[in-house]
Formats: structure tokens, C-alpha cells, sequence
């Protein structure tokens, strides 16, 4: 039996009249990246509340670690939050932000954790948790985000990438089973954001802790995703790794949000040689999905199309003509119409010198047809 | 041409009315200069004479002899030495009359008694830290609602409403602190109902009533600047604390309220220094057991005519109001 550590059954949340979750059904399996990962809007936010308890589904039930914790309040939740702010308290020290949650748990000298009794309400009021076993525990984590010896620093001292690690390790530090992270990367600049995402990935590995983050960045999530649930509207559109996401998108809102795509609608049917899409008069070869309705779409991304001499006898070959060129260094990115006003984004490596190709030039266009995908709405 | 040569003129002025600005020491004398004149003719001059005075002498008519035999520390020996004691017995016996008015059960520690002035000094204070203790423990929550609870659209209308008593006299507010205390007043006609209320009970001319009118008159001090403290926190700091671990009170305390602390410290020497100092409110609302520095002082420059011991008085009332902006700067606040 596959061992989940979030499980969302049913969960709605509706704000007054505006349902911003939507029946949502997850499942996180222990030690999983999970993305969410949605426009703004998407009610993605707001799922990760209904995880960490700042939210109370509407509808539905919320488990961590197969126990209800629908209306457990989030002090008294295994879960911690990277928030998007870093929400790191400016009148602590390094030292004091990362310790807070080991003194809020009673952390004492032999590591045991206890929240009952007066005495121990009394020493959370002080924070008088400060001893060895937390102090080492604080060491520990500075150095797993590879920030050692700032213990003493003031946070205003740091810059946004040390906040963000520290953020991260005064949510890690009280071995949370689900640590869930709100967009963390947004303030950093690009250089910066695409080093963290691999360093987030090979925390999460090595610590093998159950992560779901939340972002808009597509790349973002394909970059660091086990799995990716697609959100849109406040209900999961799909679930899957990141290949299954970009290969082949269920939806057509999954197939336009991530990354780019070419989209074409028209009748579908079904025969002995295939599957076929067929849109003013022009037949398109696709592969066969047996849930797509009479009317249907197909993706093709632009960099599974080939242009030039290559293109020629694939399943679905045109000629067109360019009526756009955006030169990317390494790669052409070509606008193409077909001759029944059709167009087409195709990607084109620049492997040759010279081989760029021009506005208004005719050219040969062409894809198989298993490199597209049929969409089911 | 006329006009040309206006232009002209008007730029020469300009470029050096620019230079007079950017030069930072004209620039300082042109900002300053009518401020400092302000103050200077009407507060320093007037403070400076006062201090002069302290150090003089009340002749036999109530004048001020400032002549040189005459100029010495005796006010201020007379304020806090009781005669015929040394500095050490009097500091001794102010300390005694301190414990003693603050334990009960220990009554003999000293035989001698510090001065009356001593005493009145002490009790302005415990006026002062009382009445910023309640401005506090009412206040805050009251800026808290406003800064983070009441929705946005009513912050604006509540902190009017907390700055409405100002459009009203001071003198008309404690008049009308009387008219609701005094006897068959309708607040005290009303408690009258309770079984254990005498009838024609009164609660004017009380410590009590000195307190609530401190409380009354300076408590926006205190939900001032606190409320505008609380409106800049960011509350997703107490997300973070309550995902910690932290519940809804331990995350307050740790966090919320350090955020709001410059607030409560601000507030607090705004209210304990009018409290401390005040005159007009024991004045009106006070009986006999409960008139402050402030009152000493005033009569000292009335009815008993003795302006240097009521200068020496005041500055000693000063001292103790710096003491308090000092303490609060340690704490960490910044004026302003």
C-alpha cells in the first residue's frame, strides 16, 4: 500500500459566494515534490492554507499522515509554511528565528517535545527552551542551508536569498511530515531563483521530506516536480509527473498553460487507419484517444514540428508559409501559415550557419502524429 | 523689453534663492531661523529666567532677592531635606517612606519623614505610571481592533472618533467628568440602584476621579501612536509563529506585541508626562488627599508667593520627565 502523507477528500473552500476550491481530491505520497500549479486565482494558495489550517474547508476533509486534521488549528499541525514574505520575525536574531519552533515545542535537553502543563506553558512564555539540544539543532539546520555561523546575525542584515534559506530552516527545523512552501522564489532575481530551485530539490531529496509547493512559474515546476497537479478555476485539471504534464496534457487549459503550444479544434473520428482531426476541410493525423468527444482539439508543441526537407512524408505534412521569425540565439522561433490561413509556432535549431530562414519564404512543415496529443476539453 | 529684464531679474533671484538653500548653513538659518526665534524669545529665555530664580531667595514680601549673598542651592535643599537632617537621612527616609507606602505591614523603617514636597513628587508619579498602566491596558486593545480587526473602510472614522474629544475645551471635558461623578449626577443616580451603593454618593474630589480624568483627557496619546505601530506589522508573522507551534496567545506575545512595542513606549512617556505634570485635572477633580506636584508648584507661584521654591519645583518635575524620555530611549523607541 502506497503510504500518502496529505490525502484532500472533497475539499471545498468557498469564500461568501466565490468557491475558490473546488471538490478537490489529492493525494501526496510521503517523500513526493508536489507542485501546485496555477494562474493567479487558481485557488492554489488557498489549498495550501486548507493543509496547514490557516483555512477551514467549507466542504471535504483534510488528512496528514492518514489522521483528520479538517479542524485542527494549525499550532497543533506536523506541517510548516515557507511563506512568500519569508515572514521572518525582525526583532529576532538568525539564531532566535530558527530556534522558535523547537521552544514552542517544548524542546528540552534531551529532545524530548512537551506542551502540557503549566511549567511548560510558563517556559514557552520566556522561550526559555535555549539549551543544548536546541542550539545544536539551530547549528545543524544553518548549515544544511549552508548559512552556518549566523546564528547571532539580525535578520534586516541578510540579503533575500540568506532570508529565504533561513526561512527554510526555521520551518525545517521542527521535522515537519509536510513542508509546504507559498510561492518562496517569487522575490528573487532569475540567476538566483534557478540556484535555489535545484537546491530546494536536493534538500528535499536528501531530507526526503514531503514538499508541495505552490507556484505560477511553469518552468519552476517542471524543473523541480515529481508530481505537478495542475490547477485552474480551483479544481485539479491534472495530476501527473512533469513529463506526462508536458507530453501529454489532458485538458486544453493544461496544454496552453505550460509551456507553448499549438492548439487546433475540429471534428474528430475514428477509422481503421487512425484517428483523425479535421479542421476547414484539412485533415490532421492524430493519435487515437478513446475519451475524446466529436468535437476535439490537438496540441502540438513547435518544437515537435520539423520544417525544411525533413518535414517530408511525416504523417502530417504541409507547406506554409513564414509570415514571422523571432531569432532566440540558440533556436529560430517561426510563425507559419498554412495555406487555408492555419498557423503554426514552430521552434527550428540553428545548427548550420546561414540555415536561418526568412520572412515570406515557402518552406515544407511536418509532425508525426504521435507528437501531437488529443485534448478531452 | 520691460519684460525681458523682469524674466531676467526673477532668474538671478531664483538661482540665488537655490544657492541660499543648497548651502547647508544658510540653508539651515533660513529653516530654522523663525522656529528658533519662536522658541527662543518665548520658551528658552522665559525657561532660562525660571532656572535663574530656582537658585534665589523669597524676601519678605513674596519678591525674589537674586542678589549674590542671596543665590544658592537652599530651595532645592529645602525640597528634598528635611530640615535639620544631612542628604544621607533624607534619602535614607524617602527610601523608608517608599518601601513603607508600598509594603504593607512595614511601617517603621525611618523615623524621619521625607519632605511633603518629596511626597508629592512620588505620589505625581504613581499618578503618572497609574494612569499610563490603564491608558495602556485600555487602549491597546482598542488599537488593535482599530489597526488590525476593523475592516479598512471604518480605520479612518474610528480614529476620527478617537480624536473627537479634541474638538471640545479641556476645561469643558473635566467640567463635564464632574457633572457625571458629583452626586445625583446620572451615573451615580444610576448606581445608586445597586444595594450597596450609598445614596447621594459621590465620587468627586477622589483619587479616583484624578485618575479617571488623567486616563479620560490623555488615553489617544497612548491609541495613537500604538495603533500606528500595529497597522504597519505584517500579520503574516503571526501565521508563522502559529505554524511554529506558537497558539493564538504566545504568538501575540512573541511576536505581534515586540512589533507593536515602539508604539507602547511612545505612548507611553506621552501619557505619563502630561500625567505626571498635571495641574488643571487634581485641581478639579481632586480633593485634598489628592493634589499633585503640578498643584504645589502653581501655588507656590499664587497664593503662597514663594517663586523660587515653585521654580526649583518645576525643574525638579523636568528632571524626572527627562528621566523618563532617557528610560524610554533605552527601551529602544525613537521620538517622533
Amino acid at each position: 500500500m502506497t503510504d500518502y502523507d496529505v490525502r484532500l477528500e472533497g475539499v471545498t473552500k468557498r469564500f461568501d459566494d466565490v468557491v475558490a476550491v473546488d471538490d478537490v481530491d489529492l493525494r501526496v505520497e510521503s517523500g513526493k515534490f508536489l507542485t501546485l500549479l496555477g494562474p493567479s486565482g487558481c485557488g492554489k494558495t488557498t489549498l495550501l492554507r486548507c493543509i496547514d489550517g490557516f483555512e477551514t474547508p467549507t466542504e471535504g476533509a483534510v488528512y496528514i499522515k492518514d489522521e483528520d486534521v479538517t479542524n485542527v488549528p494549525p499550532f497543533e499541525r506536523n506541517t510548516s509554511m515557507v511563506f512568500q514574505s519569508y515572514a521572518l520575525f525582525p526583532h529576532m536574531t538568525v539564531g532566535e528565528n530558527v530556534a522558535f519552533g523547537l521552544q514552542m515545542q517544548g524542546v528540552d535537553d534531551s529532545g524530548e517535545t512537551g506542551r502540557g502543563g503549566v511549567g511548560q506553558a510558563v517556559k514557552r512564555l520566556v522561550r526559555r527552551g535555549s539549551n543544548e539540544e536546541i542550539e545544536s539543532r539551530v547549528e545543524e539546520m544553518l548549515e544544511l542551508v549552508e548559512l552556518p555561523g549566523t546564528k547571532d546575525r539580525q535578520i534586516s542584515e541578510l540579503s533575500g536569498g540568506q532570508q529565504q534559506r533561513i526561512a527554510l530552516a526555521r520551518a525545517l527545523i521542527t521535522e515537519p511530515a509536510v513542508l509546504l512552501l507559498d510561492e518562496p522564489l517569487g522575490a528573487l532575481d532569475l540567476k538566483l531563483r534557478q540556484n535555489m530551485q535545484v537546491e530546494l530539490k536536493n534538500l528535499q531529496e536528501e531530507l526526503n521530506t514531503t514538499f508541495i509547493y505552490v507556484t505560477h512559474d511553469q518552468e519552476e515546476a517542471l524543473t523541480m516536480s515529481d508530481q505537478i497537479a495542475v490547477l485552474n478555476d480551483g479544481h485539479v485539471e491534472q495530476l501527473g509527473t512533469a513529463t506526462e504534464i508536458y507530453e501529454e496534457p489532458a485538458t486544453e487549459f493544461v496544454a496552453d498553460f505550460i509551456g507553448e503550444t499549438n492548439l487546433v479544434r475540429g471534428d474528430y473520428s475514428e477509422t481503421d487507419e487512425g484517428a483523425t482531426i479535421t479542421r476547414n476541410g484539412r485533415t490532421y493525423l492524430v493519435p487515437a484517444n478513446p475519451e475524446a468527444r466529436a468535437t476535439a482539439g490537438f496540441a502540438v508543441r513547435p518544437e515537435k514540428i520539423r520544417i525544411g526537407d525533413e518535414a517530408a512524408g511525416l504523417d502530417n505534412s504541409f507547406r506554409a508559409t513564414i509570415i514571422d521569425e523571432i531569432y532566440k540565439g540558440n533556436l529560430g522561433k517561426f510563425v507559419v501559415e498554412l495555406d487555408d490561413g492555419e498557423r503554426f509556432t514552430v521552434d527550428m535549431q540553428i545548427r548550420d550557419q546561414g540555415s536561418y530562414l526568412q520572412m515570406g519564404e515557402t518552406v515544407q512543415i511536418g509532425w508525426a502524429a504521435e507528437n501531437s496529443v488529443v485534448l478531452t476539453e | 523689453m520691460g519684460r525681458d529684464s523682469n524674466d531676467r531679474a526673477s532668474g538671478l533671484d531664483a538661482q540665488l534663492v537655490r544657492r541660499i538653500r543648497r548651502n547647508q548653513w544658510t540653508g539651515a538659518i533660513v529653516n530654522l531661523a523663525p522656529s528658533a526665534f519662536w522658541l527662543g524669545v518665548f520658551f528658552l529665555a522665559p525657561l532660562a529666567v525660571m532656572f535663574f530664580f530656582s537658585f534665589g531667595e523669597r524676601g519678605a514680601f513674596g519678591e525674589v532677592l537674586l542678589a549674590v549673598e542671596n543665590l544658592g542651592l537652599q530651595q532645592y535643599r529645602r525640597f528634598f531635606i528635611p530640615e535639620d537632617t544631612s542628604i544621607l537621612v533624607a534619602l535614607w527616609a524617602t527610601v523608608a517612606w517608599l518601601i513603607e507606602t508600598a509594603v504593607p505591614g512595614i511601617e517603621t523603617l525611618s523615623a524621619t519623614q521625607p519632605t511633603p514636597y518629596v511626597r508629592l513628587l512620588f505620589k505625581s508619579i504613581g499618578y503618572g505610571v497609574l494612569a499610563t498602566v490603564v491608558s495602556f491596558a485600555v487602549g491597546y486593545p482598542m488599537a488593535y481592533y482599530i489597526g488590525h480587526i476593523a475592516p479598512e473602510r471604518y480605520q479612518n472614522l474610528l480614529i476620527v472618533l478617537v480624536i473627537l474629544p479634541f474638538w471640545a475645551s479641556f476645561l469643558v471635558r473635566i467640567y463635564a467628568i464632574q457633572l457625571l461623578l458629583s452626586a445625583n449626577s446620572v451615573l451615580m443616580s444610576a448606581l445608586a440602584v445597586l444595594p450597596f451603593v450609598e445614596q447621594g454618593a459621590s465620587l468627586m474630589y477622589s483619587q479616583f476621579a484624578v485618575l479617571l480624568g488623567l486616563v479620560y483627557i490623555w488615553i489617544p496619546f497612548m491609541i495613537l501612536p500604538v495603533y500606528s505601530s500595529i497597522e504597519e506589522i505584517d500579520f503574516t508573522l503571526q501565521e508563522a509563529a502559529m505554524d511554529l507551534g506558537a497558539d493564538r496567545f504566545e504568538a501575540f506575545y512573541h511576536v505581534i506585541f515586540p512589533q507593536s512595542k515602539p508604539g507602547v513606549m511612545a505612548g507611553s512617556v506621552l501619557v505619563f508626562i502630561p500625567s505626571a505634570g498635571a495641574y488643571v485635572i487634581p485641581e478639579l477633580l481632586g480633593g485634598t488627599d489628592s493634589q499633585m506636584i503640578g498643584n504645589f508648584i502653581a501655588s507656590q507661584f499664587g497664593s503662597a508667593g514663594n517663586w523660587p521654591l515653585g521654580a526649583a519645583g518645576a525643574f525638579v518635575l523636568m528632571g524626572v520627565m527627562l528621566l523618563s524620555i532617557a528610560a524610554y530611549q533605552r527601551g529602544g523607541g525613537e521620538l517622533g
